[in-house]
């Protein structure tokens, strides 16, 4: 028994850590990632396992849990809803809960224009422009390296933004290769 | 007798040497290019029969030619629709191939139509494969056919001349190492029909004849893709009549002998260049023998993926009806761009230039040929496309009288399965 708690410990505290990391890293692309729509999330309520999970945040935004049902995900970073989460549980349910939340399987991103096989693809950390492009089968003959635009999913105003090869993509982001004429 | 000799030595040239004419042609996989370019949203499907696949088409044109005779003065114009319906059945096989051709160009002139032809063809042509490399090609076909009115051989019937051809041809290409090998050969007839003028019937038969070509072609590989070639091409013209209606023998032999690089393609320029010599005996000693230095060669320049710059210049002899003249030395360089503006929309310009030496006689003719097309793919079943052609021909006949100025637009759409 004693064993099996230890195991628990490891476990969760490798979680916490890989979480820590994947939001710095979330954060080292130009802001904190925010979750949406479609993100995967595991949640681990320390000692609790019959709490924690994996889950997914619904098409409304929400995330629901055991005894705390659901509560609005979309929009905040995993600190945030680790704290919303902890707020939930404390004190009805648990006393000063210790919750830890990383993003297991981030929303896709979306490729059209002159790419080979445009759609959506599975996001991966510190995805560039040129490795979006690689996953839809690179480009076509036709395609305008050089005026490729993206919209960013956080961006309220749904704004064309050029972007290079190198600029970074993140989850829900929209990237569009033109046409060129000449 | 001599000419009977000349035919046997003829033959272990074919065996040794199978190949010639159009089975001449290069079977190296060159990049694509925007006319050669697959486009799956808009080409043809065909019909698929299993081994086969069928692909029939129809195209609907018409043109407005400011000048239906091709003549330097008393232009006459017209609307001449043509009507060309097609059928290609493809072999759908993993080695070897066989393909049947049938079409047809027929030509209704609204106001004059007594210039209304019906060309036709039906070719059938095959490939064997031996092993990577190697091969075997094999062409056969009957066409009918008329000498345009432009053309400097048109006799100025009444009527165009209408011929027949039929035409054979075999190509065997192998590798040993980094040595290539092309061997062919082909033999055209050509019967050419009576035709009325205005001074009572024309007997062609005179021009009826028999075309052989051999060629031989040995490449050295010194690029990866890229070689250094020779390439030695015999020629004997037999006409079935001794003399022509002027009293010429005019049937002839020669060859001509070129070395050349075949430059070592990127996608980006790719094609061959070449010098050489062109000879031509003919049988009449009153007719001048021609012997030139020859050159030429055919570039292609990709300088996008959306733009193609072919350009090529060539020296040919041809045959003569024109009195006095062996034959007519052709020098000529074309220049033409293609572009693709949208996956289905292509666009075309194209410059042709050169000089028709009529040897024999002071007759020298400047050919200069300007066009512009573009062609809109609607779809895989529809095709319009739209072109405009200005010809010129500066002779220096007296009075400039084989000039000739014209103009002709042409509209056209074209169905396809």
């Amino acid at each position: 028994m004693h064993k099996h708690r230890n195991y628990h410990y490891v476990l969760n505290s490798m979680i916490f850590i890989i979480g820590s990391l994947c939001f710095f890293s979330a954060n080292a692309t130009g802001g904190e990632y925010l979750l949406a729509a479609g993100d995967r999330v595991k949640v681990v309520v320390f000692g609790h396992p019959d709490l924690s999970g994996d889950y997914e945040v619904d098409g409304e935004g929400r995330l629901s849990l055991p005894l705390i049902k659901s509560l609005p995900a979309a929009g905040l970073t995993v600190e945030q809803i680790e704290d919303a989460i902890a707020d939930k549980l404390s004190p009805d349910y648990l006393k000063n809960p210790r919750v830890g939340v990383v993003v297991l399987e981030y929303r896709p991103f979306y490729i059209l224009g002159e790419v080979k096989s445009p759609g959506s693809y599975p996001y991966s950390s510190n995805m560039t422009v040129v490795a979006a492009v690689a996953l839809a089968g690179g480009y076509t003959y036709r395609a305008k390296k050089s005026e490729i635009t993206i919209i960013r999913a956080n961006d309220p105003k749904h704004q064309k933004a050029p972007a290079d090869d190198s600029a970074r993509v993140m989850p829900g982001d929209v990237i569009e290769v033109p046409e060129r004429f000449f | 007798m001599i000419r009977g000799y000349r035919w046997l030595m003829i033959f272990p040239i074919l065996l040794i040497e199978i190949a010639a004419g159009g089975a001449f042609g290069q079977e190296l996989p060159w990049p694509e290019t925007v006319t050669t370019r697959k486009r799956p949203e808009v080409d043809a499907l065909g019909i698929n029969t299993g081994a086969y696949r069928i692909y029939p088409a129809v195209s609907l044109g018409i043109v407005h030619d400011d000048n239906i005779f091709a003549v330097a003065t008393d232009e006459k114009s017209d609307l001449v629709t043509h009507i060309q319906p097609r059928v290609d059945f493809e072999s759908d096989w993993t080695r070897n191939e066989l393909n049947l051709t049938i079409n047809a160009d027929i030509a209704q002139y609204m106001d004059t139509s007594s210039e209304n032809y019906e060309d036709y063809l039906v070719g059938i042509d095959g490939r064997v494969d031996i092993q990577k490399g190697d091969y075997l090609r094999g062409e056969a076909g009957y066409a009918r056919k008329h000498v345009p009115r432009n053309s400097p051989n048109d006799i100025n019937g009444i009527e165009p001349t209408l011929y027949n051809v039929s035409s054979l041809s075999v190509a065997y290409q192998f590798v040993l190492g980094r040595l290539s090998f092309r061997l062919g050969s082909a033999l055209d007839r050509r019967d050419y029909r009576d035709v009325a003028s205005q001074s009572g019937t024309i007997n062609n038969d005179d021009q009826d004849r028999d075309e052989l070509t051999a060629v031989a072609r040995i490449g050295y590989e010194m690029w990866s893709q890229g070689s250094a070639f020779f390439r030695a091409r015999y020629e004997n013209v037999k006409y079935d009549q001794q003399f022509d209606d002027s009293g010429l023998e005019r049937s002839s032999a020669g060859n001509s002998v070129e070395i050349g690089i075949e430059l070592p393609f990127s996608g980006v320029l790719f094609g061959e260049v070449f010098v050489g010599n062109v000879t031509r005996n003919y049988d009449d000693s009153r007719l001048e023998k021609i012997d030139s230095p020859s050159g030429g060669g055919a570039l292609t320049w990709q300088p996008t993926g959306l733009t193609t710059v072919n350009a090529s210049i060539s020296r040919k002899v041809s045959e003569s009806i024109v009195n006095a003249s062996s034959g007519i030395l052709t020098t000529e360089g074309s220049l033409w761009v293609d572009h693709e503006l949208l996956r289905n929309l292509l666009l075309n310009a194209s410059l042709t230039t050169g000089t028709d030496d009529f040897r024999g006689i002071e007759r020298e003719d400047d050919n200069i040929e300007f066009g512009v097309s573009a062609k809109y793919l609607m779809n895989r079943n529809l095709h319009v496309s739209l072109g405009y052609v200005f010809e010129d021909r500066d002779s220096n006949t007296p009075g400039g009288s084989n000039s000739y100025t014209d103009n002709a637009l042409r509209l056209a759409i074209k169905g396809q399965l």
